[in-house]
């Protein structure tokens, strides 16, 4: 008996010092053994909103993408033999079949190679890869080759739009992170908010209902829909191409404005970049030279000019320019036209015409810097646009005290003073508008669940009065129907413009050889459906703006007459 | 000390009875948490069931998204009429009518 009780209080004691090991010693590891076993948490992903054209088709959408891994101890194929299924799926380009080949053959190369790293159990094989070849590789059921979620930002046009888009890189966390264009401005409204769930589980993974429930349900990201009419983006982006190839240019630039709302209907600027590989491309294809990049505009700032003057009424449409009949002296300068031709006595609207540079020095001189400076800050030069879009930049002009006789001559004809093209534009639409300024707007709401907001038109204080405006206008007519550019207008049609040839400064001096050719102007000229800036920089198969950005704005002019139901005049 | 036997023995059967009331209990208390847990894991692996197959018609919806994304793009339509056959008008005629002509009754 007393042994039977020395073995049961033996017995108890064991137990006790047992349980004391578990519960005291152990109990905190073990309890957050049991807290994971029991708690199933998995994060929530929040997809990035998505960026729409005006008519609500995809610029860029979120779809899930799949990387692809191996685990190295539960393959059983041998390695060259998995790598040679695999690689045909990797190969994403659509290549010439010899191409291919060689691509493939490469792909298994690496993908051997990787599954025969000895140092790690969890090998990355390919990232990106769509839902298509994530079932493709399934079906070959090769044990040990597993797939992780991501997401991957598509862009279905291409390098279509990607000025305006941006791109979608890494933070330097590695979290998603929206650079340049609508990306980076929106980043945040387009960035969800990732959830979280958590739940008590039996030991097979089920989950028990009444257990511990946190749901933080993930909130999806805002999307944008923007005025880009895709109709019009894809015209515009074709034909600035061909026109590069065509005039031999380095680059250009054009952008299409509904002058109703301020909304950017289309905006195309070459070289461009695929967003979606931005990684093979150096950092000066990411900036958009239309709000970006600064050039001296030339006689398209004519108009602006033209516009101070009469609104200020030191000019009429009709007034005689008494000093045309020659070059003109300012201080040690001489300053002649650009064909070296003269028109005594021209009215302001022949020397809006004929683009002439003395006849630009006579309103100038009528105005005084005081003034001159004035309408230019109100015309939005020298200040940000305030442009939806991230990276825009603006060249600083001078201010009235430190503008001298000759800065004054030479920013009458748009030489010594920097723009960039969205201001010249947005300038424009101003007059457009029969003088008052709006805001450029790309987005023209945010959508989200069950909710929407509209972003209205931001107008401006009005510049110049509608009379001005109207006088401009019919100014202008005249100037694309007669002036340099006629040969390639538009017979019928009502439109008004100007051409721009500008010689570009290289180290303080202008370029002969090297100029900025543009045209800008809207059509109809009475309530007018678009207005649009076209510029190519060193077009070489003529350096004159009315040889080269002329026709291309009126190849684009003729698509979007018949696009906007425009009908001929006469 | 025959009528305390007969005590004894009532106080036994009440005892007894007591006994087995309580086990009764404690018999439907286990039978009730058995059946349900039952009910509760079945319960959770319906859940399961709902839930997979929530993510199966999400994952179903994404994929014709995509494909409807990629398929609706212009360019990619271009090339689809072009490969058919469509060409772009090259010239746009505007016609004109030089007197107005309106139908006229009989």
């Amino acid at each position: 008996m007393k042994i039977v009780s020395f073995f049961i209080g033996l017995c108890f004691v064991a137990i006790v010092a047992r349980l004391f090991y578990w519960q005291v010693i152990k109990g905190r590891e073990f309890a957050k053994i049991a807290r994971q076993q029991h708690l199933s948490g998995n994060k929530l992903m929040a997809s990035r909103g998505a960026i729409l054209a005006s008519d609500g088709s995809w610029l860029a959408e979120t779809v899930d993408s799949y990387l692809v891994f191996a685990m190295r101890n539960e393959l059983t194929e041998s390695k060259r033999v998995a790598a040679n299924k695999l690689a045909p799926f990797f190969v994403f380009e659509d290549l010439e079949e010899k191409d291919r080949k060689e691509m493939v053959l490469n792909e298994a190369m690496r993908v051997e190679g990787l599954l025969e790293r000895e140092d790690a159990v969890w090998i990355p094989l390919k990232n990106s890869v769509d839902v298509d070849v994530k079932k493709n590789i399934q079906a070959l059921d090769i044990d040990g080759i597993g797939f992780d979620l991501k997401e991957a930002r598509i862009y279905p046009e291409g390098s279509q739009s990607a000025h305006i888009l941006g791109f979608v890189g890494k933070d330097d966390e590695g979290e998603n992170k929206g650079y340049f264009g609508l990306e980076g401005y929106y980043d945040l409204t387009l960035k969800g908010k990732e959830g979280f769930r958590q739940r008590e589980v039996s030991a097979l993974g089920i989950p028990l209902l009444g257990g511990n429930l946190k749901d933080a349900p993930a909130i999806s990201g805002t999307s944008l829909v923007t005025h880009i009419d895709k109709r019009i983006q894809v015209l515009v982006e074709e034909t600035l191409k061909t026109g590069i190839e065509k005039y031999g240019a380095s680059a250009g630039v054009v952008i299409v404005i509904n002058p109703s709302n301020g909304g950017v209907m289309a905006m195309a600027a070459y070289p461009s970049y695929d967003p979606k590989e931005y990684f093979k491309y150096s950092g000066e294809f990411f900036r958009n030279p239309i709000i970006s990049d600064s050039f001296e505009p030339g006689s398209i700032f004519k108009p602006i000019v033209m516009a101070a003057g009469l609104n200020e009424g030191v000019i009429e449409s009709e007034t005689k320019c008494d000093i045309c009949d020659g070059p003109v002296k300012i201080d040690k300068y001489e300053i002649s036209t650009w064909d070296n031709k003269y028109y005594p006595d021209s009215s302001m609207t022949d020397v809006l015409v004929h683009s002439d540079n003395v006849g630009m020095v006579y309103i100038a001189q009528k105005l005084g810097v005081e003034k001159l400076s004035k309408y230019l800050r109100e015309f939005g030069f020298g200040s940000l646009t305030d442009i939806d879009l991230q990276g825009e930049m603006t060249p600083v002009i001078r201010d009235e005290n430190s503008m001298s006789v000759v800065d004054l001559a030479t920013a009458s004809f748009g030489q010594g003073i920097a723009v960039t093209p969205i201001q010249m534009v947005n300038a424009i639409v101003t007059v457009a508008r029969d003088g008052v300024p709006i805001k450029p707007q790309v987005v023209d709401k945010l959508i989200a669940e069950g909710w929407e907001e509209d972003i209205k038109p931001i107008e401006g204080k009005r510049i110049i009065s509608k009379r001005t405006a109207n006088e401009l206008t019919k100014m202008m007519i005249a100037a694309a129907k007669k002036g340099e550019a006629k040969w390639t207008a538009l017979r019928g049609f009502s439109y008004a413009g100007k051409t721009g040839t500008a010689q570009i400064p290289v180290q303080g001096y202008y370029d002969e050889e090297k100029t900025i050719a543009s045209f800008v102007g809207f059509a109809p000229a009475e309530k007018p459906k678009f207005v649009m800036l076209v510029t190519l920089r060193e077009p070489q198969s003529s350096q004159w703006a009315s040889e080269t950005a002329a026709p291309l704005w009126f190849e684009i002019a003729k698509e979007l007459f018949s696009y906007f139901n425009i009908q001929p005049e006469d | 000390m025959r009528q305390n036997q007969v005590v004894n023995k009532e106080n036994q059967i009440k005892k007894r009875g007591k006994g087995l009331v309580f086990m009764g209990i404690s018999f439907a208390l286990l039978i009730g948490t058995v059946v349900s847990s039952i009910m509760v894991s079945s319960k959770g692996s319906q859940l399961v069931f709902l839930e997979n197959e929530i993510h199966e018609s999400v994952e179903m919806a994404k994929e014709a998204k995509s494909k409807l994304i990629v398929s609706t793009a212009l360019t990619e339509v271009a090339v689809k009429a072009h490969e058919i056959g469509m060409i772009k008008a090259q010239k746009t005629v505007y016609l004109t009518s030089e007197n107005e002509t309106i139908a006229r009754l009989p």
